[in-house]
């Protein structure tokens, strides 16, 4: 059931109808049970997946609330931990580990077909943070499996996200919810501009992206064009699935976490993970980082750094060190290919060098008697950071780390924009021509942009518009029903979205 | 309370203001095409034989020498892009209005290897089906999974026609429209007949065939067809209605710059068959009198034969349907 289909369109207007008809003790019952409808019918025998995960998960909080010796419950957790991380890295870097086995060794070991259960990335990571704040005693375990069991399944989120933290969720699922024609009139607004980041801007930057990364040696002078339009399909199909999400989940009367804060508007590239997939980087910082940067050895490490760098770059290294890892596990949770780690190498080695480098960027400003509060520098810095998040991209979209360099190394040194001519953007029937997509795209961006914009400077837009009268809103809202329609193109990846392979 | 109450009348009012015009839009910009011809005649009640399948069987199996030979009243409905699912519709669609007797399925193995895609092509049939009980399944087993744009908005497959939205509008009050003429689906390269055969004409000058048939890989057999044809299996037997499949001759070039492929397509094809107890005639590679595998007897590599090498296919095809009857 793809986000976009008619059969999920009928599965969550049938699920929101039921949820405000029957009584609201049940509400949280009847969640759990469309969320393994939807889960059945998208995955089928993987079902078993997400039930070990459920089931062991939620004993092991139980074990871990009962057991008082420092030791056991640390065994407790890393047995957990093993195995259900252990089940997501077979199922998703199995066949990457024996093909790099097999090329080392020139062997021809055979790999394995096997498509990955739905969400695993997800639910996988959201329940294990779940554990790790029961062992450090920040949540109480949950007494009821099937109420823990809501919280891995939830049907909105399941898909690509957000990653959720139990102390946020698990009081909204089990609260009674009324039927709130705001809540309805949020969650279409939340839907209808998701479909439209998606099927308008996402999808028509989908073509050119394709063709380009697909056959980078056909279009060498288009590499920079590429790589911009994959910074508009990625932001419109990663930030619009989540806002259909999000709004589904309003629905509901469910508030899911922020995934998405004006992440382009970033002036670097810490400041950019703070915007961009708010909770993965949240959940790496809470269980990766702190727990690495507040080890015993780290510490030890950072003694040695202090004794021998001095105190503020001794502080700094183990930042740094921390940094990388974190974003070498990031890269490596974005996919089983050498091309995710040189990903999570190359934002970790900027945050971490960039934090090393502090002093020496005040003394710059200094000199160049540049002020952070000037608007021209702010500017620059956007700018700035969008250029080096471009060139991670690279590393993301590339069939290969080979052809990512390739890809980089035709962007200075070929340019032929003449070649977007022969791109076609659509199928037979609705393609636009190569003017009419760039303009479609161009003024999407640009309502985008101005969207943005307002939120940046604290404008609360969903609000802003709930003011106006009903018939600007009935008004905007049809426009915004057909929009997709007029303009949006077919989407060229089964199943929709791109972190639905997640 | 009341404001409420007329705030959700007047959104319930456009939301079926838009979606009646979006109705009317599929309606005016879907342009007029030989499908809603041939629905038309599968309407009336005065054939026996339908023959389902793909391009290959459009212009390979001709309902005259059908009739001459072995005295079967056919339509052919064939058409590209058909999928399992749309050769299904058809022959529930027949069987509602005449008395249907057999259905040649032909199959092409490269069909089953490509991916589903909604586009206008794969429209066709669906849009030519009257509203009603077997239209709404239809929509059920064909777009249900797809995006809800197919459904709810139709003509954006085809929204580019609203530049020649004058010509559609003027095409849907024309005569022609109105009483199914198929003067306008002939041309140099092919002739359009009433029976629904495309009768491909051989051109003056033979040109280069540039065109790569789509390889055959059974790992890659999509999903619905299978089943697809299990339904339609079951739909003929529940009729009695003689179910017959048909895999039509390719170019010999085609078929050995293919192989092992092609053979294990045949070999796929036979085994699914014969699981099933369809009766099943291959001719993808058949040496027989009668059947040419020269590609200069075709249009393009892919098997498109031109109009007399179908006319002896046919022949032969009728003579080993006679053994069934």
């Amino acid at each position: 059931m793809g986000l976009n289909s008619v059969i999920f369109l009928i599965f969550v207007i049938l699920s929101v109808l039921i949820y405000y008809m029957i009584p609201k003790k049940s509400q949280w019952g009847w969640l759990l049970i469309v969320s393994y409808i939807y889960y059945l019918s998208n995955a089928g025998w993987a079902l078993v997946f997400i039930v070990t995960t459920t089931v062991t998960t939620w004993y092991a909080g139980l074990m871990l609330e009962r057991e008082q010796s420092d030791s056991r419950r640390r065994l407790i957790t890393a047995v957990t931990l093993l195995l259900n991380f252990g089940i997501l890295a077979v199922l998703k870097y199995t066949n990457f580990a024996v093909g790099n086995i097999s090329s080392l060794f020139h062997l021809n070991l055979p790999t394995f077909k096997w498509v990955l259960p739905l969400g695993i990335s997800f639910y996988t990571f959201q329940s294990m943070g779940y554990l790790l704040d029961v062992c450090w005693r920040r949540q109480q375990a949950e007494k009821n499996l099937l109420h823990f069991a809501l919280f891995v399944s939830f049907f909105p989120q399941i898909m690509q996200g957000p990653i959720g933290r139990y102390e946020r969720l698990a009081h909204q699922f089990f609260e009674e919810h009324r039927f709130d024609i705001r809540n309805m009139e949020r969650g279409m607004q939340l839907i209808f501009w998701g479909l439209f980041k998606k099927m308008v801007l996402a999808d028509t930057a989908a073509y050119y992206v394709n063709a380009i990364f697909d056959d980078p040696e056909r279009y060498p002078g288009l590499s920079i064009f590429a790589i911009l339009a994959y910074s508009i399909h990625l932001y419109g199909d990663f930030s619009g699935g989540i806002d259909v999400i999000s709004g589904i989940a309003v629905l509901f009367g469910i508030e899911l976490d922020k995934n998405f804060r004006q992440p382009y508007f970033a002036v670097n590239l810490t400041d950019f993970w703070h915007r961009w997939h708010i909770t993965l980087g949240s959940w790496m910082k809470d269980y990766v980082f702190y727990p690495i940067f507040l080890s015993g050895w780290m510490g030890s490490f950072g003694k040695w750094c202090r004794k021998k760098f001095g105190r503020k770059t001794g502080r700094t290294i183990p930042i740094a060190i921390a940094n990388v890892m974190v974003f070498l596990i990031v890269g490596v949770w974005h996919g089983a290919a050498w091309q995710y780690i040189a990903y999570g190498l190359y934002n970790g080695l900027i945050i971490g060098v960039s934090g090393l480098l502090v002093p020496q960027f005040r003394d710059w400003k200094k000199k160049l008697h540049i002020r952070d509060d000037s608007t021209r520098w702010h500017v620059f810095c956007v700018l700035r950071t969008f250029f080096i998040v471009n060139i991670s991209w690279f590393f993301d979209r590339a069939l290969s780390l080979k052809m990512a360099f390739v890809m980089m190394k035709n962007a200075v040194t070929c340019f032929t924009p003449a070649e977007i001519l022969t791109i076609t953007v659509g199928q037979s029937g609705s393609a636009f021509s190569t003017p009419v997509a760039i303009g479609v795209l161009l003024v999407g961006c640009l309502i985008v942009f101005a969207v943005s914009m307002l939120c940046e400077r604290g404008v609360n837009v969903a609000e802003e518009i709930m003011r106006r009268p009903f018939a600007f809103r009935l008004a905007l809202y049809a426009i915004m029903l057909i929009l997709p329609a007029v303009l949006g193109q077919p989407p060229l990846s089964e199943g929709g979205f791109i972190y639905a392979q997640f | 309370m009341h404001s409420s109450k007329l705030r959700i009348a007047l959104c319930a009012i456009v939301l079926a203001g838009i979606l009646a015009l979006s109705a009317f839009m599929s309606w005016l910009l879907f342009p007029y095409l030989e499908m809603r011809h041939t629905v038309h005649v599968m309407g009336q009640p005065n054939y026996d034989t339908l023959i389902v399948g793909t391009s290959h069987g459009k212009a390979a199996i001709d309902p005259i020498i059908l009739n001459n030979d072995c005295g079967m009243q056919a339509i052919n409905a064939c058409l590209g892009n058909e999928r399992m699912v749309d050769s299904y519709y058809l022959v529930c669609y027949a069987e509602q209005h005449t008395d249907l007797k057999y259905v040649i399925l032909e199959v092409d193995p490269s069909y089953w290897v490509l991916p589903a895609q909604v586009n206008p092509d794969s429209l066709r049939i669906y849009h030519e089906i009257p509203a009603g009980s077997l239209k709404l399944q239809y929509a059920v087993d064909k777009l249900l999974k797809e995006d809800s744009r197919n459904i709810l908005f139709e003509w954006y497959l085809y929204r580019n026609q609203i530049f020649n939205i004058k010509d559609r509008w003027e095409e849907k009050q024309s005569d022609a429209y109105k009483n199914y003429d198929i003067t306008q689906f002939s041309n140099a390269v092919q002739i359009y007949r009433s029976d629904g055969f495309m009768s491909i004409n051989r051109p003056e000058t033979e040109p280069e065939k540039t065109d790569e048939p789509i390889e055959w890989n059974p790992d890659n057999v999509e999903n619905d067809i299978l089943p697809m044809l299990d339904r339609l299996q079951r739909f003929c037997e529940k009729k009695g209605i003689i179910l017959i499949a048909v895999t039509t001759p390719i170019p010999e070039t085609t078929y050995e710059k293919g192989l092992p492929m092609t053979a294990d397509s045949e070999a796929y094809m036979k085994a699914r068959m014969d699981e099933r107890g369809i009766t099943y005639f291959n001719y993808m590679h058949a040496v027989r009198e009668g059947i040419s595998l020269d590609l200069d007897d075709y249009s393009d590599n892919d098997g498109h034969m031109y109009w007399d090498t179908a006319r002896d296919f046919t022949g032969v095809l009728a003579q080993d349907l006679k053994s069934i009857q």
